[in-house]
């Protein structure tokens, strides 16, 4: 009962009903029209012969006078298929024709009796039938009936009538099987439907919508709805792999934290002790704050301010700031300038993500037996280019992609300090000025390039 | 010194009155906007320590109101904001310096102590002295007794801002501010190493040695003897 609810509830339902009633009322329209003016027109063909004949019999009798009149009204009605013929004296009494018996009232006017009326023949056979008749008085007082059965102009009207009201019949039927399919399949693909986002709402984000194959308009809804469904779970996948990386990435220095500061108190806070929990604890929040900043960067455009920004004097300072570090280092840290483009940005966001490109170069390309690391600006088709390149270990091609997101490192670089942060940070500033990141092998080592589109 | 601190979290602003005490400072402590407006129109204090996210009256607004009565007391902004144009803006409310959530105390004093002491620090002296250790501030040079130190541009800047702030700690972050004009948390030891660098410059020939080195802090210019903690 529900379900029959539910399936009169439909547009398809509803669609087809609404077709249904308008085709039937222009159905039974188109045939009471046809069926009408059939019968009008075999009306007045049988009046105009009628009149034809009277006319006829009218100058007869004029020309042969009364008297043969009733002979020749017995002659005529005498032949196959005649029409019906009537002469009766003034008082009504029938003295010639082929009708036994009819109204007589219908004698006592000329003219048209057009509504039809019931007679009666003589001949046995014919049981009571149907006609229209025209009366005309004679000269002498004799009236004169001359009509026409119309039995088969109202057989006719019978099968049409008859033929419309099976047609409609079978219309009503046909609409009504359309609308038990079409609502069924629409309903049972809302349904299906209905359950696969039951199951996604309840948290499986890995089902989708079912498509029929046919690419309806369901279809491509559904089409629609799994692309949406796909970047849900994406993110949510995104938010669970970030947060069980937090849970990991945090666990170890809290374990480790906590113990300090246990050993601590069992020794009654030995001073480098004690500076070993502080620079754990400045690592934590170290991450926190990278985090933060990375998820600003990423969300926050609204907040950072944009200025029209040289690149080489950014580039300079960092070089700058990184220099003495390197030497130290022995690495051989080389800027090269081949821009002086401008771009809208934050100096402070290019400025860390410098660093941080620079910061792993220096970690990272020092496995080469001679360290280079090479900081370049240059421009290409619109696009200002900064590149950190280094000859280390680099990174695998197949890794380049995944290093940029949180927390993701090496294995061979988990023994090195650092949060896995670094590139996610530089990736999200990237993006936010419009620009992206590139890994790249430098054959060998890491080629790092910010590409940043020039303020126009 | 005298610190108003303008929190509304009761728990920190109790653990950051009871670190500044320890630490020698008086302290008062209200919990929200009007009420600290009010406070720093009433008694001159050193410094004010502000939260930026305040009941009744966030903390921009109080501090643009102070600096409008002409209230000139040096404010610290604490925000749980922490990104680069919260700062721009917290400065130009008439902030003077800012520090995000979550931060370490030993940076907080750092800064407090140097924004207190400001107004001693803005002499227009040409030449500043810390024990035999003169800074040229014309010729943007130094001299160690007697002998002529050359810098490099921004080794001098690095020097010039531990002698003004002598004797106080300074912390990495606050050097990447002030001698590069970079605001973030540096993730490595870069400061280290210039650091070094300068040491080398004017101690390594040198007795005593004045640039010492806080551990898991920051730094400090100072004469040994002079040194109070």
């Amino acid at each position: 009962m529900e379900r029959l609810r539910q399936m009169l509830n439909t547009t398809a339902v509803r669609l087809t009903l609404i077709y249904t009633l308008l085709f039937g009322i222009l159905a039974v329209g188109v045939v009471v029209y046809v069926s009408y003016n059939t019968g009008r027109i075999i009306i007045s063909q049988i009046q105009s012969t009628v009149d034809e004949e009277i006319n006829q019999i009218a100058r007869n009798s004029r020309r042969l006078g009364v008297r043969n009149l009733i002979p020749m009204i017995e002659r005529r009605s005498r032949q196959p298929g005649a029409n019906l013929y009537l002469v009766s004296d003034a008082s009504g009494r029938i003295i010639a024709g082929n009708v036994r018996d009819l109204d007589r009232k219908l004698l006592q006017e000329d003219g048209w009796q057009v509504p039809p009326f019931k007679y009666q023949r003589f001949s046995e056979e014919d049981p009571e039938g149907l006609a229209i008749a025209k009366v005309f008085t004679l000269p002498g007082g004799l009236r004169l009936l001359v009509g026409r059965d119309i039995g088969d102009a109202e057989r006719f009207r019978q099968i049409v009538g008859r033929a419309s009201t099976y047609s409609l019949m079978v219309m009503v039927f046909t609409g009504l099987l359309l609308w038990f399919f079409v609502g069924r399949r629409a309903l049972k693909h809302i349904d299906s439907v209905s359950k696969s986002s039951q199951q996604i709402i309840d948290g499986d984000l890995s089902q989708r919508l079912p498509l029929s194959g046919s690419g309806d308009e369901f279809d491509r809804l559904s089409n629609s709805l799994n692309a949406l469904i796909e970047r849900v779970e994406k993110l949510n996948t995104g938010v669970r792999v970030m947060s069980d990386s937090i849970a990991h990435d945090l666990k170890t220095p809290l374990t480790r934290l906590r113990n300090r500061a246990e050993a601590a108190l069992d020794k009654s806070a030995d001073e480098a002790v004690l500076q070993d929990i502080i620079s754990d604890a400045d690592g934590l929040i170290k991450t926190f704050n990278a985090l933060l900043m990375i998820s600003q960067v990423e969300t926050g455009a609204r907040a950072v301010q944009f200025d029209s920004n040289q690149l080489s004097p950014i580039l300079q300072d960092v070089h700058e700031l990184f220099e003495p570090s390197a030497e130290e280092l022995g690495i051989e840290l080389t800027l090269k300038i081949e821009s002086q483009a401008s771009v809208q940005c934050s100096r402070e966001l290019i400025a860390q993500a410098l660093t941080n490109l620079l910061d792993n170069a220096l970690k990272y390309g020092l496995s080469a037996e001679k360290p280079k690391i090479e900081l370049r600006l240059y421009e290409t088709s619109g696009e200002a280019r900064i590149s950190v390149c280094d000859n280390g270990n680099g990174v695998p091609g197949e890794q380049q992609q995944a290093v940029t997101e949180r927390f993701v490192r090496l294995d061979a670089s988990r023994s090195k300090p650092g949060s896995g942060l670094g590139l996610a940070l530089v990736k999200a500033v990237a993006k936010l000025h419009s620009g992206q990141l590139t890994l790249s092998d430098n054959q060998p080592g890491l080629c790092a390039e910010i590409s940043l589109p020039i303020a126009t | 010194m005298n610190v108003l601190i303008v929190e509304d979290d009761q728990q920190l602003a109790e653990q950051l009155v009871a670190s500044l005490r320890e630490n020698g400072h008086e302290t008062v402590h209200v919990g929200d906007g009007l009420a600290g407006e009010h406070q720093a129109n009433q008694m001159a204090y050193d410094v004010m320590i502000v939260d930026r996210m305040l009941p009744q009256q966030d903390g921009l607004t109080m501090i643009s109101n102070l600096r409008r009565s002409g209230v000139k007391t040096p404010v610290l902004i604490l925000s749980a904001l922490g990104q680069v144009d919260d700062r721009v803006t917290g400065l130009r409310a008439g902030g003077d310096d800012y520090l995000s959530k979550p931060y370490a105390f030993s940076e907080l004093l750092a800064r407090i102590e140097i924004l207190g002491r400001r107004a001693e620090n803005q002499s227009a002296d040409t030449t500043v002295k810390i024990a035999d250790l003169i800074l040229d501030r014309i010729g943007h040079s130094a001299e160690r007794a007697g002998q002529k130190i050359t810098l490099q541009p921004r080794e001098y800047r690095l020097l010039e801002y531990l002698m003004r702030n002598e004797g106080r700690l300074v912390t990495r972050t606050m050097l990447l501010e002030h001698v590069w004009d970079l605001h973030f948390d540096p993730q490595t030891n870069v400061i280290d190493v210039h650091i070094s660098r300068l040491r080398a410059k004017i101690d390594k020939d040198f007795d005593p040695p004045l640039l010492q080195t806080v551990r898991g802090r920051g730094y400090r210019l100072a004469h040994p003897e002079s040194a109070d903690e």
